[in-house]
């Protein structure tokens, strides 16, 4: 489980650094380009270790057997992605990040409920506490930056 | 309007962290990277011909920015093994922690050429809050 927790806490500090990439990528070849940029490394570094880990003998018919809708996922990716650059000039970077976090953990809860079945009272508690205090601390530093 | 849009666009990526940990079960982690950067490439690309009218070009940047395909794949795979066994939200919670650390770190120390922005004591009681939601996650 500490392993788990650890590797989610290193996931985070690591979209730190990949938004940070990204970001300079979108300055060198546009917003559309520099995203597309990680899209096709990314699917083409999939492929080799794909191939390369199950030696050479890729099960083709375990992705004919999955069920459908979960290849939506990068669906809804490509969503959230266009979205965000349409409301991104228009809200304020710390209102955007306190709505998407919001989003994010409400259909978090939802899906926690309804899929995994592995939300609790006292877990619930415990996500609003985090939300309260990413809240808190963005009006400090929003209200640093404005001095 | 744009705040119920934003809203929307945090819970697309919720809905897509708990697909993709269900594809791995299916897939494997690579097949499963694979399938949600090809489809999401594609989509892109759909996108940029058809109603951006832009020409795709890849070429012309500093060598290691190419490493943004690097941290994607590392993303998913730990994101989508990370849910399996905590969930999403608490998933979330706990990523979230994890950004503003790496983040007030990286403005503290001025790394990767960032203004420097030194580290703001106010701001103890709140990662202190954020912590102890963190710990009552853990305890459920």
């Amino acid at each position: 489980m500490a392993f788990v927790l650890t590797l989610a806490f290193i996931q985070g500090c690591a979209a730190v650094i990949s938004k940070m990439i990204n970001y300079r990528c979108t300055k060198y070849l546009g917003t559309n380009n520099g995203s597309l940029v990680n899209y096709v490394v990314a699917t083409v570094l999939s492929f080799i270790l794909l191939v390369v880990s199950s030696r050479f003998h890729v099960d083709l018919y375990s992705f004919g057997k999955a069920p459908w809708y979960l290849y939506l996922g990068g669906t809804f990716g490509i969503v959230a992605f266009l979205i965000s650059m349409v409301t991104l000039n228009r809200l304020n970077v710390m209102a955007s990040t306190i709505l998407l976090l919001a989003g994010q953990l409400t259909a978090g809860i939802v899906f926690d409920s309804l899929v995994f079945h592995n939300i609790s009272a006292r877990k619930l508690l415990g996500i609003l506490l985090v939300a309260a205090g990413v809240v808190w601390d963005g009006r400090l530093t929003q209200k640093h930056k404005q001095q | 309007m744009y705040a119920l849009l934003t809203l929307f666009a945090g819970g697309c990526q919720a809905a897509m962290a708990s697909l993709n940990s269900m594809l791995r079960n299916h897939v494997g982690m690579f097949g499963m990277s694979l399938m949600v950067h090809l489809i999401g490439g594609l989509l892109l690309i759909l996108y940029m011909k058809l109603y951006a009218k832009e020409k795709i070009h890849l070429t012309g940047m500093p060598w290691y920015l190419y490493s943004a395909g690097f941290f994607g794949i590392f993303l998913v795979v730990v994101s989508s093994y990370c849910i399996n066994t905590l969930g999403v939200s608490v998933f979330t919670c706990i990523g979230i922690a994890g950004q503003m650390v790496i983040s007030a770190v990286i403005d503290h120390f001025g790394w990767f050429s960032v203004p420097r922005v030194p580290f703001d004591k106010k701001r103890v009681p709140c990662f202190l809050l954020i912590l102890l939601g963190l710990v009552l996650i853990n305890l459920a």
